[in-house]
């Protein structure tokens, strides 16, 4: 694909409240609100998407399509519309990992990964602590890593958020894999404290 | 007391919001400090919401900015799935794309390699350009500006030249006016290029003081020195011809502009600079340097030439080269017109076509984008008489052949008979009344007419109009009436019928309707073709989005927007070779490209090593390197399976790749007959005689279209001569041998409906070698070698690889009887089957 990237229209993070009304005006059909849900999070899922080292360009791509596609399809099904992102990226990478999968032609672990994030939906969900909490958590995360390889990798990829898991392996002379694992690794950090987030909220609700 | 750690169960209590509280409160704690042990419980866990939340807020890290128009156009595509009929058609719309080439013959593009500049002369003479530039204003305000050939230009002004060559060569620039020849400069280009008409090593002006009427300057090119007589030579060309490239034999290559120069009120009276027409040829030597100096001095432009001025009125000038060279620039130019209101009722308003036009004029004049230099809009309903203005002003601002214009125009379309009962297409302006379609509105045929004459060679028209009776169109009532009772397609007589410098490329078949869609708001053709200029589909990588680029992308994007619905289509081969960029500049060689725009390849899918990767009408960039390409609608046997070597920036025309795997050459055996022309030849030399041969074609070499075709026909015989003798009448019989020899480029076109059939017509040059052997002792054998131009025309039929031909030879030669020269005709008709491989 041959396509230029428009300009940045500054700082246009996703904020819940807007996501909410968005999701429901899309869901409604409304085209245009489709076209800023697709805006504002087309980066986030990109960087999903290009954080599995084994899909080159095209397949991100694809996964980026796939995953908006599938979002605008089962946008009824989602309960929280503010909680919008995290749902379109847990979809987003249950498609790289569909991929993946199916090139390793374990059709059987594809189907059983390929589950659709939009069902995990219908249980009560857990305690959320907001968006400006779960950033504040990643920040701290990233702060308390020791200088290293993976503190390079996270800023490389997350915080200048620039080049692609591959390209980082290229830049750093490393292999695709030692670079996907030290994303993982680090996600499982931000995992645990959001975990841990989510675990004192319950604490406090009961 | 159990594990602190995550395990299952806690997990999923935890995220379904069951954890005990006192529970929840220790994991919180524990999950708050490193944990090799939870972090790889965490990792090794399927996908869920947790990791949406982690990379939702991994994800805000980092800015975010808009989508890609492309990625969301697909999306888009995915979601509406069936969808399509469901969408309400506001309109229809049959949009044309009409790209003009200039006076080029597209069939002698030179390759890519080549130096060549299109337009100028044939292929033997050096290609020339002469380009100018005029200097006008006073002191301190001097400033160049491009001006047309045939301008208005004031005396005061000064004029420098630009001249471009494809070859090494000597060069010349001459003022021709009313029987007056002025040498200007004389000059040498070392290579291939551009360089400016200079005096004293700096870019010189060439001051008009004194001068008044038409002014012609012609610049002379040849590839040895230029003599005086060829000078003469290119002046007397120079009075005949304007602005076409004429050249003399292989040698002359002459380009010429014009400039009407006006009077200056105040300048024509001073001094009395002005000089007799007799003085003319000599003033160069004569002409005082106060003269050059009043002129040009004021300009900004310094001082006299060289050691006492004796080269002539060329003054060098004080410009920096940067100024000059962005005086010369070619400039991209745009007419945009969008009309949605009608005096008459009966035109339906129209939504889109002003946002249409206004969503076009925003990409072209966007300096990230098209940088257009100038972008006109009409609208407000303009009237037919506002179209011809601002065509004018077009054709007044379009001054280089290298320019780039676009004319779009969107609005209601319609068809009637003109007044020799021709079905012409019009395009609905503010006045048009439906009763009088010929009398009010613009026949399409007027609007390509006047878009032919503008300078430019690189012109793109973009028609957005109705014509198919429904929707946004409304068709007279008589013509409504002859269309519904036609129960296969109506003819319309194409435009590229009627232009043979354009190439049309239709957005949508005949007959066909395009639409409009609400949800796009645009027509979608116009919306697809603006999409793939602001998204920048540069296909093949090389910095540039050509016409070819953009209509295949938005072709593409119409055809599966519209479910198969509207199919954009292209009418020629020459489009795909078209090099007119709306956006970027070619900064590298691209990928290589296959295209076809023929319509017998219409539907065809193209397989490059065996994955489909266009659909044709269309193209594809691949990566360079050898490739199998092969060519085939549905499951059908492929048309073509050939492997081909690709380099970068080349572009493969499929229908000719598909020429060359059918067999680029043909071998033909013939049978024969050959004569002379006229009773006394054939009675002296040799009569008309039944002979057998062959021909050998090479197709679409050295062009395409050309085709090399060599020809070898035999024939032996006898016959009788009688001479009378001072002995009584005396009859010598003898016996022939002929061999005759041709060489031919025929040019090969197919001017019937059935594509199966051709016409060739070419010149052709034989030799024919006679030998005749009387049957008596005394008389020797005589033997000679006739050379003869002539000229070959001929019908061909062909299947596949099976061709049937038929060929009229017709030779001028002269022949020697008796001592005597004589000249006649020697004629050859050939038959029969012929083999492509």
């Amino acid at each position: 694909m041959h396509s230029q990237r428009p300009p940045s229209s500054g700082d246009a993070r996703p904020d819940g409240a807007e996501d909410a009304a968005l999701v429901v005006r899309a869901a409604r059909g409304d085209v245009g609100a489709q076209r800023a849900l697709y805006d504002r999070h087309r980066p986030g899922v990109a960087r999903v998407a290009r954080s599995f080292g084994e899909l080159d360009g095209d397949d991100a791509d694809d996964v980026v399509q796939e995953a908006f596609v599938r979002a605008f399809r089962n946008l009824a099904g989602l309960k929280d519309p503010a909680r919008f992102a995290p749902w379109l990226l847990t979809i987003t990478r249950n498609r790289a990992l569909t991929l993946l999968a199916r090139r390793r032609s374990a059709q059987a672990l594809a189907e059983e990964l390929g589950r659709e994030a939009g069902r995990e939906e219908e249980a009560p969900g857990p305690p959320d602590p907001g968006p400006d909490a779960e950033l504040e958590v990643v920040r701290r995360v990233i702060a308390d890593l020791p200088e290293g390889p993976e503190k390079q990798t996270v800023q490389l990829f997350y915080v200048e958020g620039e080049l692609s898991a591959r390209e980082i392996a290229e830049r750093l002379g490393v292999g695709k894999s030692a670079i996907t694992m030290r994303l993982e690794r680090f996600r499982a950090k931000v995992k645990r404290r959001l975990l841990s987030e989510v675990a004192r909220l319950r604490g406090e609700e009961s | 007391m159990s594990s602190p750690h995550l395990d299952p169960e806690r997990y999923r209590s935890l995220r379904a919001g069951t954890l005990d509280g006192a529970e929840a409160r220790r994991l919180a704690a524990h999950l708050a400090e490193p944990c090799d042990v939870c972090e790889e419980f965490l990792a090794a866990l399927p996908t869920d919401g947790l990791d949406g939340q982690a990379d939702a807020a991994l994800a805000r890290l980092s800015g975010a900015g808009p989508g890609h128009d492309l990625e969301w156009a697909r999306i888009r595509r995915r979601l509406r799935g069936g969808g399509w009929s469901r969408r309400a058609w506001a309109a229809a719309a049959v949009l044309l794309v009409t790209v003009g080439v200039g006076w080029t013959a597209l069939e002698l593009r030179p390759p890519a390699d080549e130096v060549g500049i299109k337009g100028v002369s044939a292929r033997e003479a050096i290609p020339a350009r002469l380009r100018f530039a005029v200097i006008e204003g006073g002191p301190g305000e001097a400033r160049l500006v491009r001006a047309r050939s045939g301008a208005e230009v004031s005396s005061g002004a000064s004029l420098t030249f630009r001249v471009e060559v494809g070859r090494p060569a000597h060069l010349a620039v001459l003022r021709v006016s009313e029987g007056e020849r002025e040498l200007v400069w004389r000059g040498r280009a070392e290579r291939p290029g551009e360089l400016d008409v200079a005096e004293g090593g700096r870019p010189a002006a060439y001051p008009l003081r004194g001068l008044t009427g038409r002014q012609r300057f012609a610049l002379v090119a040849s590839p040895g020195p230029l003599a005086e007589a060829d000078l003469a030579e290119a002046a007397r060309e120079t009075t005949r011809a304007l602005s076409v490239g004429a050249d003399r034999g292989a040698a002359l290559s002459l380009d010429v502009v014009e400039v009407l120069v006006r009077e200056e009120p105040h300048q024509g009276r001073r001094g009395g600079a002005r000089l007799s027409r007799k003085k003319a040829m000599s003033r160069p030597a004569a002409r005082p340097c106060a003269a050059r100096r009043g002129a040009v001095l004021a300009l900004a432009l310094l001082a006299c030439a060289g050691p006492g001025g004796e080269k002539g009125r060329l003054v060098p000038l004080d410009l920096p080269q940067r100024e000059l060279d962005r005086g010369y620039a070619p400039r991209r130019l745009a007419l945009v017109v969008g009309i949605d209101r009608f005096d008459e009722a009966g035109w339906s308003t129209l939504r889109f076509p002003e946002k249409d036009a206004a969503d076009l004029a925003a990409v072209l004049r966007d300096p990230a984008r098209g940088a257009f230099d100038q972008v006109e809009v009409l609208r407000g309903g303009p009237t037919r008489a506002d179209l011809a203005a601002a065509l004018a002003r077009l054709a007044d601002a379009t001054r280089d052949d290298r320019d780039t214009v676009v004319v779009y125009a969107s609005s209601h379309g319609t068809l009637a008979r003109d007044a020799r009962g021709d079905l012409r297409r019009y395009l609905v302006t503010r006045e048009t009344r439906l009763a009088d379609v010929p009398g009010t509105a613009l026949a399409l045929e007027d609007l390509k007419a006047s878009f032919d004459r503008l300078r430019s060679r690189r012109k793109v028209l973009i028609l957005a109009a109705c014509h198919s009776g429904g929707g946004k169109s409304l068709l007279p009532g008589e013509v409504s009436r002859e269309l519904a009772g036609t129960k296969g397609g109506f003819f319309v007589r194409p435009i590229e019928e009627v232009s043979r410098a354009s190439v049309v490329l239709a957005a949508s078949d005949w007959g066909e309707t395009a639409r409009e869609d609400s949800s796009l708001a645009n027509d979608i053709y116009t919306h697809f073709l603006v999409e793939a200029l602001r998204v920048g589909y540069d296909r093949n990588g090389d910095g540039a989005v050509t016409v070819s680029e953009a209509h295949d992308y938005a072709r593409r994007l119409t055809y599966e927007f519209t479910g198969g619905r509207q199919r954009p289509s292209a009418e020629s081969t020459e489009v795909g070779a078209d090099p007119i960029v709306l956006v970027g500049r070619v900064q590298r060689k691209g990928k290589p490209e296959l295209y076809s725009y023929a319509t017998r390849l219409d539907g065809f899918t193209l397989r490059v090593d065996g994955k489909p990767v266009a659909e044709l009408p269309g193209g594809a960039a691949v990566d360079p390197g050898r490739h199998r390409v092969q060519l085939a609608k549905g499951g059908a046997e492929a048309v073509l399976d050939d492997a081909v070597d690709l380099r970068p920036g080349e572009r493969l025309d499929l229908e000719a790749l598909r020429t060359r795997a059918i067999g680029a050459w043909e071998v033909a055996p013939r049978l024969a007959l050959l004569g002379f022309l006229d009773g006394r030849s054939r009675s002296d030399v040799f009569g008309t005689t039944l002979g057998a041969g062959a021909a050998l074609t090479l197709r679409d070499w050295p062009s395409h279209r050309v085709n090399l075709r060599l020809d070898v026909v035999g024939s032996t015989g006898s016959g009788s001569l009688t001479r009378s003798t001072p002995a009584g009448p005396v009859t010598a019989a003898y016996d022939y041998t002929v061999v005759a020899l041709g060489a031919g480029l025929p040019w090969r076109f197919a001017p019937f409906p059935s594509e199966h059939v051709h016409l060739l017509v070419g010149p052709r040059l034989s030799f024919v070698y006679t030998h005749r052997a009387f049957r008596l002792d005394l008389a020797r054998a005589d033997d000679p070698l006739l050379v003869m131009p002539g000229a070959l025309v001929g019908v061909g039929w062909e299947r596949g690889r099976l061709t049937l031909g038929l060929e009229l030879q017709l030779d001028f030669a002269v022949v020697s009887v008796d001592g005597q020269n004589r000249a006649t005709g020697f004629g050859e008709v050939l038959m029969g089957a012929g083999w492509r491989f």
